[in-house]
């Protein structure tokens, strides 16, 4: 038997004991419960929403009034800054972290890589919480200051800010970065570095020619998944925002809770994605710049 | 290139290394990011246990009272039991269909597998508000139903598989077919293959998948917070809670649930070999 019959009559038996049945479930549950919710939100972004009711009268008249709503824009607008900021913030921490760990202590970069997914586990709504604990009025900022001395009205401009927000998503969304950036950087070769360094390149030299180019696919994919998760989400504003850091998740849950305009929210959830597919479009692109 | 690749080549010829050189500087930004990282919770569960409510440094003493008063609240004593249904369920539920999925994607061609493991990736993608509306229109809108924790349940089963899949699909990847194959040829049916050979070698990963979906569902708020209706859970009602005043039995809540999501993940991390 040639090597080629034999891995023929291989791929013949692992047939005998392995179908693709099993998928099923899991599927019909991908289907029922992930794809129709999807399809059934853009169909009623197309609705008109009358007398606490429902029509399916399909118009275009919920993404006029998304796109034209000042109030909608504004919150559009500075929830893309936010993002875009947070997206900074979060890649100059990220970066740096995962280098560092990976080349300069390379015997202990498994451990720390371990204790930055603990924090990732470390409950979203419990991180918020915890800020304004510390942020606040009578948080842990204002009220040790307050009995040290140094101030005597507690400073009230650390919560319920744009910034508040800008900290507790950046916070929380570093280990989500740190992910595919630490992935991609294992396949970077130490001595490659090493050579650039006895060649007399500088650290920032090497970092840029070097580990930048062969790691951006995953910078990349940290940049997206940190852009989409702040941009999209909807406790942090919510909590720590207040009035002048409110951003579109916010917006979208309003129509679900108190309007129950759900047709016009379904509207602005779509519009929110394709500013967000925009959007990234554009980083990936400004990203791809960078690493030439 | 060969010696450009081996990372170590020559190290012990030339023991003076510039990459040595400010290490100090290093460590001290790894430290400032874990600072970053860990100072929220470090400050939940440090003033879960402070005497007095005020949030101010240093402590003033330890207690356990904000404990006790959580275990004589009704209402957060009902959240933990549908919180803890929620995560049974859902482990029970996507567990299983994980498991079969992964071993499913086995049989597809390697160009097939990435697609269909790319699709059911997408819900980690997907941001949680955008499918709790979804969710959220479907039930009620589409279905008539009314919001509930099943409901609510459902989604969460959603969000773990991908997990679960991902786990379960490193697992199975490793694991040697032929052996079937060896079962199959001396008689052994495919129930009794699985059930004698492939699922003892895979029941570790199986055990750690159904507890990071636990831990998932445990954690897990947006979508209970659209399609629960008036079956709270523990993180839905810390969050009705918070935005009502900072109050220190919230700490102790906050601390119990880090806690408990925290043990999960790292019991889970033990029994797979997954890297995320």
């Amino acid at each position: 038997m040639t090597a080629e019959a034999a891995r023929v009559g291989g791929g013949a038996r692992r047939r005998r004991v392995l179908s693709g049945l099993p998928l099923l479930p899991a599927v019909a549950w991908f289907l029922v419960f992930f794809l129709g919710p999807l399809l059934v939100l853009v169909a009623f972004s197309f609705f008109t929403f009358r007398g606490l009711a429902w029509v399916p009268d399909l118009h275009l008249g919920n993404y006029v009034e998304a796109l034209t709503d000042a109030g909608f824009r504004t919150i559009l607008l500075r929830t893309v800054t936010i993002a875009l900021f947070v997206t900074i913030a979060v890649l100059l921490i990220a970066y740096p972290f995962t280098y560092i760990i990976t080349f300069i202590f390379p015997r202990r970069k498994q451990w720390l890589y371990f204790l930055v997914l603990v924090t990732l586990f470390g409950s979203y709504l419990v991180r918020i919480y915890a800020w304004r604990t510390i942020l606040g009025a009578e948080g842990v900022i204002n009220e040790t200051l307050l009995s040290v001395g140094l101030i005597t009205e507690p400073i009230r401009e650390l919560l319920n800010s744009p910034l508040a927000v800008g900290i507790a998503l950046t916070n929380f969304l570093v280990p989500l970065a740190v992910l595919p950036i630490y992935s991609a950087m294992q396949n970077v070769s130490p001595g490659l570095l090493e050579a650039g360094r006895d060649l007399g390149a500088g650290r920032l030299h090497l970092v840029r020619t070097v580990a930048l180019p062969l790691t951006m696919p995953g910078v990349r994919v940290a940049a997206a998944f940190t852009f989409i998760a702040a941009a999209a989400d909807f406790a942090t504003p919510a909590l720590l925002g207040g009035a002048s850091g409110r951003m579109a998740g916010g917006a979208i849950a309003r129509e679900f809770g108190q309007t129950l305009d759900w047709p016009l929210g379904a509207a602005l959830a779509i519009t929110l994605i394709g500013v967000l597919v925009l959007a990234i479009g554009a980083l990936w692109f400004v990203l791809g710049r960078l690493a030439r | 290139m060969t010696a450009l690749n081996r990372p170590h080549a020559g190290s012990s010829a030339r023991p003076r290394r510039r990459r040595t050189r400010r290490p100090w500087l290093s460590a001290l930004l790894v430290g400032a990011v874990m600072l970053f990282l860990f100072a929220p919770l470090i400050v939940v569960v440090a003033f879960s246990f402070n005497s007095i409510p005020r949030m101010s440094l240093p402590l003033a003493g330890l207690s356990l009272q904000w404990y006790q008063g959580l275990l004589e609240d009704p209402e957060v004593r009902q959240a933990l039991t549908r919180s803890l249904i929620a995560a049974v369920v859902t482990a029970l539920i996507a567990g299983p269909l994980g498991v079969l999925a992964a071993l499913g994607l086995r049989a597809l061609s390697e160009r097939l597998r990435t697609i269909v493991l790319g699709a059911m990736l997408l819900p980690i993608v997907v941001p949680g508000l955008l499918l709790a509306v979804a969710l959220a229109i479907y039930w009620n809108g589409l279905l008539g139903q009314r919001y509930s924790l099943s409901v609510a349940i459902a989604g969460h089963v959603l969000l773990a598989l991908p997990f679960v899949i991902l786990t379960m699909n490193a697992a199975v990847s490793s694991f040697r077919f032929s052996l079937l194959d060896a079962a199959r040829d001396l008689g052994a049916g495919p129930w009794q293959a699985f059930r004698d050979i492939l699922f003892p070698l895979i029941r570790p990963a199986v055990e750690g998948a159904a507890l990071l979906a636990a831990a998932i569902s445990l954690d897990e708020f947006i979508v209970t917070l659209f399609v629960g209706g008036r079956d709270t859970t523990l993180p839905v009602l810390m969050w009705g809670r918070v935005q009502r005043s900072v109050d220190p039995s919230l700490n102790a809540l906050a601390t119990t649930l880090l806690a408990a999501t925290t043990i999960l993940a790292l019991l889970a991390a033990r029994r797979t070999t997954v890297k995320l």
